[in-house]
C-alpha cells in the first residue's frame, strides 16, 4: 500500500500479489504500444493497393510479431495482471498462494517477451510464419533464421510461465478464500478468472509440446512437421487445441470484468448469477472440443468437421446466455454511464457482434468462402480487440481509484472512450466487406476493388490507436496528478472493495465490523516484510532467456544460463531450508472440498494435470504419426528388449524404496526415510545411466539416429523429455536427501517427500505407459 | 457478373449467407437495441429510487431455457441447411461427367496438370456447364487453393491431395470469362503474389485449347 518512493530492488526482489499485478499490467501496456505500432505499420502499408513502405519478408515479420505479440504477451497477460492484483483481494487471501512462483511467471514473461522481440535483431529477422507458425513453413527447410527457432523458444518460455501462473491462481481459489467466501459468493470475476486458467491448464501444454517437437526438428533434425505423415496437419492439430482456447482465455476475463462493472453502476445484482456460472463452465468445458473448426479447409473427414461445426453452434447457446445476462442486469438498475461503464457497455456492443460473425464460420458451407479471409480478420478483431480490449480498459478505470488511491479524469475518459469506439468500428467493420480478401498479404494490386475499404480501415486504425495511447495516458496523468480518491468511489457492493466477506446482511447487522477491522489488520501487515523479497524468480528467469538465445546461438552462452539456474534453484532450496522466506499463512476459511489437503499438494496436483496434458499431447502426436506411416521399423530390431525391461524394473524398484521412504517417516523414521531416499535416487540414477549411457549409444551405432525418420524422431524426443523429468526428480530428491541429512523432517512435517513421491509415481507411470509403446509395439 | 453467371456454388453460398444473416442481424439488432434503450432509459437521474438489491432471488430458470431452446433451434435448424449444401460441395459428380484437373501449389505459384498429360502454369482453362474436380496437392509448404468467385476454397497440403469440385456457368453471350485463382494460406514471402487465372470457355473452344496444347506438346516431345 503506501510504500514510499521508487526502489528498483523492490520492483525486481517483490513477491507481493499487488506488486506483481502492477508489473504485470505496466509490462503488458508496453506490449500493446509494441504490437499495436506494428498494426500501425500494417494498416498504413494497406492503405493503398501498393505500397513500397514494407518489403515482403519484412511485411510478413510484422503480421507475425503484431499477432504473437498481441495474444499472448499482451491480451492475457492484461488478463493475469489484473487478476492478481483483484482475486486475492475478491476472496480475502492475504497473497497468492505460492508468493515467488508468482514472481517467476511474471519475470519468465518478461523475458520471454525480451527474447521474442530480440528476434527481431537476429540475421534473417524474425518468424514471417503468421502467428500460427503453420508446418512445414516453420521448418528450418523454408524459415532457415535462428529467429523462428528463438520466437518458438520464448513462447514455449511463455506457456511456461503461464502454467506455473494457472497452477497458482487455481491453488489460490480452491484454498485460500476467506471465511464467507463460499463457492455461492465467489465473485463473478474470480470465476471468470478460475475458468481461465483452467482453460490455460490444458491449452498450454499442448503447444508446450507442440513447440518441443518443432525445436526439435529445427535443432536436432527430428522430422515431425517436416514430413508428410505429420507435417500440416499435426502441427494445426496440436496449435489449434491451445488456439481456440486461448480465445476464451482472452474473452473471459473481460466477461468477468464486465459482470463487475455493470452491477456496480447498474446498482443491480448480476442477473441469474447462478446461470451465469453454469454458462461460464459450460463455455469453458465446450471450448476445449471446437478446434476442429480452424481446419475446415484441410480436408480432413467430412464426419469429423460436421461434429466440430455442431460444437461450434453449441458454444455459441452459452455464451449468447453470459451476454444477455449482462444486458438483462441493466433492465431494473438505476445507471450511471461512468468511463469504465461505457467501455464495458461498448465492449458488450462487440462481443454481440464478434459472437454472430463467429457463428457465421461455424457454418461449414460459409467457412468455404471465409476461411483465411479478411471477414476472419474483422470477427476476430471484435472478439479480441473489441471485447477484450474495451473490457480491460473497464477494468483499468473500474479499479483505478483502488489500485492507485487517486482519480482520473472522468470527462476526458469519456471522450477518448467515444472517440475509440468510433474509430474502432471505421477500423475493423469494412473487414466485414473484404470476404474475398486474403489475410497476410502485403499488396492488392490485382484488386483494386478493396480500395476504399482498405483505406477507411486505415483511417480507422489512425483514429483508433491514438486514441487507445492517450487513454493510457489519461490514465498516468490521473495517477500523477489526479485527485485523491475515496476507499469505494463508486458505492461498489463487492468484496474487494468492502472488505466484507461474509454477505450484505450481515453488514447491516453490524457483524462485519469485525471482518473489516481483519482487512484493516491485514492491509496494514500487507507492506511487505524484508523476508518476502527474493532475487531468485528474477535471477532464473534470466538464467532462462540467456539459456535458451545460447542453445540457438552459441553453445558456451547456454551453459552460462544453466549454470545460474542451477545456482539459483540451489540457493532457493537452501532458504527453503533455512526458513529464510516468510511463507504467507493461509487465512482459515473456506476451502470446501479440499479442507483436509494442503495447498503444496493441491498445488502439485494441478501441476500433474498439466504434465499429464503435456506427456498426452506428445503421446498423441507419437501415436498419430505411427498410424499414418505406412511402414515403421518393429520395435524388436531397433530396440534391445532385455535392457528396456531391466530399466523398467530399476525404475519401479526407484519407486517403492521412495514409498517406503513416505512410509518410514510417517512413523517418525529418520533413518528409514534416509535409506529409502538414497535407494531410490541411487535407482534412479542407474536408470538414467542405462538409458543414456547404455541403451542410446547402442542404438545409436545400430543406425538408429534422431534425424532417422519419424520413429527415432519419436523415440528419442519423448524418451528425452521423461528423461528430463526423471533428472528433475533427482535433483528433487538431491534436496531431500540434504534436508533429512540435517534432520529436519518429522512424522508430523515432512509435506515435500509427499509431494516428489507424488512426482515420482507421476514419472514412473509415465515409463509403463512409454515402455510397451515403444519397446513391445 | 449477372445473376445468371453465377457459378451454381455461388448462388447457394448467396442464399445460405443473406439467411444467416437476417437472423443474425435481427438477434443483433435486438440486443443491441435493449442494451442502450435501458442504459439510455434507466440511467441514473435526480430522484430516480434505486431498486431494492434483494430483488431477484429466483434464478431464472425458464427464460433460460426459453431462450437455449429459441436459440438451439434457430442454430440448428441452419446447420441442416450448412449440412445439405457442405454434402454437395463434399461428394463430386462421377468422374465420367466430369473434368479432372491436378492442381499442385508451390513457392508461389500453381500449376495444373490435365488428364491428357498437359501442364499449364498459373493459368487454368476449363470448359463451362461441365463439373470440373480439382485435385490439390502442394509440394513444398502448406498452400490453400481458393477461387472466391465461386466461394470455394480447399487447403493445399504436402504429402495430401484434396478435392474441390466446381462447375463454370455459361455466360449468356458464351463468351470466355477469367476468374482469379489466389492462395488464401500464409506460405512465404511470395504469398501475395501468388496468383492465377481460371479461364472459363465455351466446351468446343476448350476442346480446341486442349487438342492444340497436346499437339504442340507431341512436336516438341514432351511427355
Amino acid at each position: 500500500m503506501a510504500y514510499q518512493g521508487f526502489s528498483i530492488k523492490r520492483w525486481l526482489t517483490t513477491t507481493d500479489h499487488k506488486d506483481i499485478g502492477i508489473l504485470y499490467i505496466v509490462t503488458s501496456i508496453y506490449f500493446i504500444i509494441v504490437g499495436g505500432s506494428l498494426a500501425e505499420l500494417v494498416r498504413i502499408q494497406l492503405a493503398v493497393p501498393s505500397n513500397s513502405l514494407l518489403v515482403p519478408a519484412t511485411y510478413e515479420q510484422t503480421v507475425t510479431l503484431h499477432g504473437l505479440i498481441m495474444i499472448l504477451w499482451f491480451l492475457s497477460p492484461l488478463g493475469v495482471g489484473l487478476a492478481n492484483y483483484f482475486v486475492p483481494k475478491q476472496i480475502g487471501a492475504k497473497d497468492m498462494s505460492f508468493p515467488r512462483l508468482n514472481a517467476m511467471s511474471y519475470w519468465l514473461y518478461l523475458f520471454s517477451g525480451v527474447l521474442l522481440l530480440s528476434t527481431l535483431f537476429l540475421p534473417g529477422g524474425g518468424a514471417g510464419t503468421g502467428w500460427t507458425l503453420y508446418a512445414p513453413l516453420n521448418t528450418s527447410l523454408y524459415s532457415p533464421q535462428p529467429g523462428v527457432t528463438l520466437a518458438a523458444l520464448a513462447f514455449a518460455m511463455l506457456a511456461v510461465s503461464v502454467t506455473i501462473s494457472s497452477i497458482n491462481f487455481i491453488t489460490t481459489i480452491l484454498r485460500a478464500r476467506a471465511k464467507g467466501v463460499t463457492w455461492r459468493r465467489l465473485p463473478a470475476f474470480t470465476w471468470s478468472i478460475l475458468m481461465t486458467n483452467i482453460l490455460m491448464l490444458f491449452a498450454f501444454p499442448p503447444i508446450a509440446a507442440a513447440l518441443v517437437l518443432l525445436t526439435t526438428d529445427r535443432v536436432l533434425g527430428t522430422v515431425f512437421f517436416s514430413s508428410f505423415e505429420g507435417g500440416s496437419i499435426l502441427w494445426a492439430q496440436l496449435f489449434w487445441f491451445f488456439g481456440h482456447p486461448e480465445v476464451y482465455i482472452v474473452a473471459l476475463p473481460a466477461l468477468g470484468i464486465m459482470a463487475e462493472v455493470l452491477v456496480t453502476f447498474a446498482q443491480r445484482p448480476l442477473f441469474g448469477k447462478t446461470l451465469f456460472v453454469i454458462e461460464l463452465s459450460a463455455v469453458t468445458a465446450l471450448s476445449i472440443g471446437v478446434w476442429i473448426h480452424h481446419m475446415f479447409m484441410t480436408g480432413i473427414g467430412f464426419d469429423v468437421r460436421e461434429a466440430f461445426s455442431l460444437t461450434t453452434l453449441a458454444i455459441s447457446v452459452p455464451f449468447e446466455g453470459l451476454v444477455l445476462n449482462l444486458v438483462l442486469t441493466l433492465r431494473k438498475g438505476t445507471i450511471k454511464l461512468t468511463t469504465p461503464m461505457l467501455y464495458a457497455l461498448g465492449g458488450i456492443f462487440f462481443v454481440i457482434l464478434g459472437g454472430i460473425t463467429g457463428v457465421f464460420q461455424g457454418f461449414i458451407v460459409l467457412d468455404y468462402l471465409f476461411h483465411g479471409s479478411y471477414w476472419v480478420v474483422g470477427h476476430f478483431h471484435y472478439v479480441m480487440v473489441g471485447t477484450a480490449i474495451f473490457g480491460l480498459v473497464a477494468a483499468l478505470y473500474y479499479w483505478f481509484p483502488k489500485i492507485t488511491n487517486k482519480m482520473y479524469n472522468e470527462k476526458r475518459g469519456k471522450i477518448l472512450f467515444f472517440i475509440s469506439f468510433i474509430g474502432f468500428n471505421i477500423l475493423y467493420f469494412p473487414y466485414f466487406f473484404l470476404a474475398d480478401m486474403p489475410r497476410r498479404i502485403e499488396s492488392y494490386a490485382a484488386n483494386p476493388q478493396w480500395w476504399p475499404f482498405n483505406l477507411t480501415a486505415t483511417i480507422g486504425a489512425l483514429i483508433f490507436g491514438p486514441a487507445l495511447l492517450l487513454t493510457f495516458a489519461n490514465l498516468i496523468q490521473g495517477y500523477r496528478k489526479g485527485k485523491g480518491a475515496e476507499a469505494n468511489p463508486w458505492g461498489a457492493r463487492e468484496t474487494e472493495w468492502t472488505g466484507n466477506f461474509t454477505g450484505a446482511a450481515q453488514a447491516e447487522e453490524g457483524v462485519a465490523a469485525d471482518s473489516q477491522k481483519e482487512v484493516s489488520r491485514m492491509e496494514e501487515n500487507s507492506p511487505v516484510e524484508k523476508s518476502r523479497f527474493t532475487y531468485l524468480p528474477v535471477t532464473i528467469s534470466v538464467g532462462a532467456a540467456v539459456f535458451l538465445t545460447g542453445f540457438v546461438l552459441f553453445w558456451p552462452v547456454a551453459v552460462m544460463g544453466l549454470g545460474v539456474i542451477l545456482a539459483a534453484i540451489i540457493q532457493w532450496f537452501k532458504d527453503d531450508v533455512r526458513d529464510k522466506y516468510a511463507v504467507v499463512k493461509e487465512a482459515i476459511g473456506e476451502n470446501w472440498p479440499f479442507n483436509s489437503v494442503s495447498k503444496e499438494k493441491v498445488g502439485v496436483w494441478i501441476f500433474l494435470v498439466s504434465e499429464v496434458v503435456l506427456f498426452g499431447s506428445l503421446l498423441t502426436a507419437y501415436i498419430y504419426v505411427r498410424l499414418r506411416s505406412p511402414v515403421w521399423p518393429a520395435a524388436a530390431q531397433v530396440h534391445n528388449i532385455t535392457i528396456g525391461t531391466t530399466n523398467t524394473l530399476i525404475l519401479l524398484t526407484s519407486s517403492l524404496a521412495m514409498i517406503l521412504a513416505l512410509q518410514a517417516i510417517r512413523s517418525g523414521s529418520l533413518r528409514g526415510l534416509k535409506s529409502g531416499l538414497i535407494g531410490a535416487f541411487t535407482l534412479g540414477t542407474a536408470f538414467l545411466a542405462v538409458k543414456l549411457g547404455v541403451e542410446w549409444p547402442l542404438e545409436i551405432a545400430n543406425g538408429f539416429v534422431i534425424s532417422g525418420g519419424l520413429a527415432p524422431s519419436s523415440y528419442f524426443t519423448l524418451m528425452g523429455v521423461h528423461a528430463l523429468h526423471v533428472g528433475v526428480g533427482l535433483a528433487g530428491m538431491t534436496y531431500l536427501i540434504a534436508k533429512a541429512f540435517s534432520g529436519r523432517f518429522t512424522a508430523q512435517s515432512h509435506t515435500s517427500v509427499e509431494l516428489l513421491g507424488l512426482y515420482w509415481a507421476f514419472v514412473d507411470i509415465v515409463w509403463l505407459i512409454l515402455f510397451p509403446l515403444f519397446y513391445l509395439v | 457478373m449477372s445473376q445468371q453467371a453465377l457459378p451454381p456454388s455461388a448462388v447457394d453460398w448467396n442464399n445460405f449467407f443473406n439467411l444467416t444473416s437476417y437472423i443474425g442481424l435481427i438477434a443483433a439488432a435486438l440486443v443491441i437495441g435493449l442494451m442502450v434503450y435501458w442504459a439510455i432509459n434507466n440511467r441514473y437521474r435526480k430522484g430516480r429510487p434505486v431498486t431494492a438489491w434483494q430483488g431477484l432471488g429466483r434464478a431464472p430458470a425458464r427464460e433460460a431455457v426459453t431462450f437455449a431452446a429459441i436459440s438451439t433451434i434457430l442454430l440448428f435448424g441452419l446447420a441442416v441447411g450448412s449440412y445439405r449444401l457442405n454434402t454437395y460441395l463434399q461428394y463430386p459428380p462421377p468422374i465420367s461427367e466430369s473434368l479432372v484437373i491436378d492442381v499442385t501449389a508451390f513457392q508461389w505459384a500453381f500449376s495444373f496438370h490435365y488428364p491428357n498429360n498437359v501442364t499449364t502454369l498459373d493459368e487454368c482453362r476449363i470448359p463451362t456447364g461441365q463439373p470440373i474436380i480439382f485435385n490439390v496437392t502442394s509440394s513444398d509448404v502448406m498452400h490453400n487453393f481458393g477461387l472466391p468467385d465461386f466461394k470455394v476454397k480447399i487447403d493445399a497440403i504436402p504429402g495430401r491431395y484434396n478435392i474441390l469440385w466446381i462447375t463454370a456457368p455459361t455466360m449468356p453471350d458464351n463468351s470466355t470469362m477469367t476468374y482469379q485463382i489466389r492462395c488464401y494460406e500464409l506460405c512465404g514471402v511470395g504469398h501475395t503474389y501468388m496468383i492465377a487465372s481460371l479461364i472459363a470457355m465455351p466446351p468446343s473452344e476448350f476442346n480446341q485449347w486442349l487438342n492444340s496444347q497436346t499437339s504442340s506438346m507431341n512436336m516438341t516431345g514432351g511427355s
